[in-house]
């Protein structure tokens, strides 16, 4: 196989399998963090924020000024989802409470 | 994911919804006739004891705390704190009379529409002789609480009918945290205190609302100290896995408008003795 080939597909391995800098991980996390404080404040505004996704926001930060980015990363889905659920409730209940008892 | 118009939408709908529904007297009637059915042989002026007027086993055991009852030291401090003049040489009785005012709150503010608890009224009372306010968390303010509630004993719960917009919004907003399901356990105030309410959830008997502000502040034993309504709604909210709110929030006065407006005509007996 021509010289050329063999090292214009080392190269492309090497790109595809290079690993992330830790500078990438980072700034992953941070984006991560930056969309779950989004959706906390989110839920927040709406007055049905929950206790876990302010926990898991909390780990997520701590994680990423420890410099433990895949933590962060885990952490901040996990408040994500858990802002998401509650924003979810959040438009459920501004027409559900008006339907239970005792005064319905 | 909910963009901003959705966002809006939802709030919308609850300032929409805020008026549409207001009957605050049908309200009370349907609460009431609701624990009559529940706990028929537990007449309505009862409910101001608390859990201790459907659970007898926890009744005698706090009447027989109310011999030494562990909130008296709160009151004796809090009878010092009433007393002590400000740098400027007034006091609470300034304005306050003789302290004995906690059944004159909550109301809402003409002027403002906020709903204005005792505590809000101290610290405006600070505020108005150039005191630094006392913080809504603090022993300070709930000890000064206790002596006032101790003070207004006898006296019977008169919220006025909520009338005006602002009483109407601050009722129904009351009342629509009390409704709302919450938290990641999904629960609203009226879940446990209604629909299950008198059964054991845990170690605790579940109250009813009807009688819910009338006793505090309380010295919690598991508290170890006295503390306000706030702060067992916060409790209530983080035991659901809801974030809960700052003492004395907008959220949390209106909720107290409310349930004391459900309470109207019920002795004012705090502060009193809980688990």
């Amino acid at each position: 196989m021509p010289r050329a080939i063999i090292l214009l597909i080392c190269l492309g391995l090497t790109r595809t399998f290079a690993p992330h800098s830790l500078a990438d991980d980072a700034a992953s996390a941070a984006a991560l963090i930056a969309k779950a404080e989004a959706k906390y404040q989110e839920s927040e505004t709406l007055g049905f924020a929950w206790r876990n996704a302010n926990l898991a926001l909390t780990e997520a930060r701590t994680a990423h000024d420890a410099q433990k980015y895949s933590e962060a990363e885990a952490a901040a889905r996990t408040s994500i989802e858990l802002s998401e659920a509650a924003i979810i409730q959040a438009r459920h209940e501004a027409e559900a409470w008006q339907t239970r008892p005792p005064f319905n | 994911m909910m963009r901003i118009p959705g966002l809006i939408i939802t709030l919308l709908s609850g300032v929409i919804s805020l008026t549409a529904w207001a009957d605050p007297t049908a309200d009370r009637a349907a609460m009431r006739e609701f624990y009559a059915k529940r706990f028929h042989d537990v007449p309505l002026e009862a409910h101001k004891d608390g859990v201790y007027a459907i659970d007898a086993a926890a009744r005698e055991q706090w009447l027989e705390l109310e011999d030494f009852p562990p909130y008296e030291i709160a009151v004796d401090e809090g009878a010092e704190l009433y007393a002590e003049p400000f740098a400027n040489g007034k006091g609470y009785a300034d304005c306050f009379g003789d302290g004995a005012v906690k059944h004159e709150y909550p109301y809402v503010d003409a002027e403002t529409g906020e709903v204005i608890t005792l505590e809000v009224a101290i610290n405006a009372c600070r505020a108005g002789h150039d005191e630094a306010p006392l913080a809504y968390d603090g022993q300070t303010l709930a000890t000064l609480v206790a002596y006032m509630a101790y003070e207004s004993r006898g006296n019977t719960v008169n919220v006025a009918t909520p009338e005006t917009d602002a009483e109407l919004a601050a009722y129904t907003a009351g009342k629509r945290f009390y409704q709302s399901r919450r938290g990641q356990l999904d629960f609203a105030c009226s879940n446990c205190h209604v629909q299950i309410v008198g059964n054991m959830l845990r170690a605790e008997r579940l109250s009813a609302s009807v009688g819910h502000v009338t006793h505090w502040p309380v010295y919690r034993l598991k508290w170890q100290e006295v503390g306000g309504l706030h702060r067992r709604f916060q409790e209530c909210n983080s035991q659901v896995g809801a974030e809960p709110l700052p003492m004395q929030s907008e959220a949390y006065r209106n909720l107290e408008y409310f349930l004391t407006f459900m309470a109207n005509g019920l002795e004012w007996n705090g502060p009193a003795t809980r688990k």
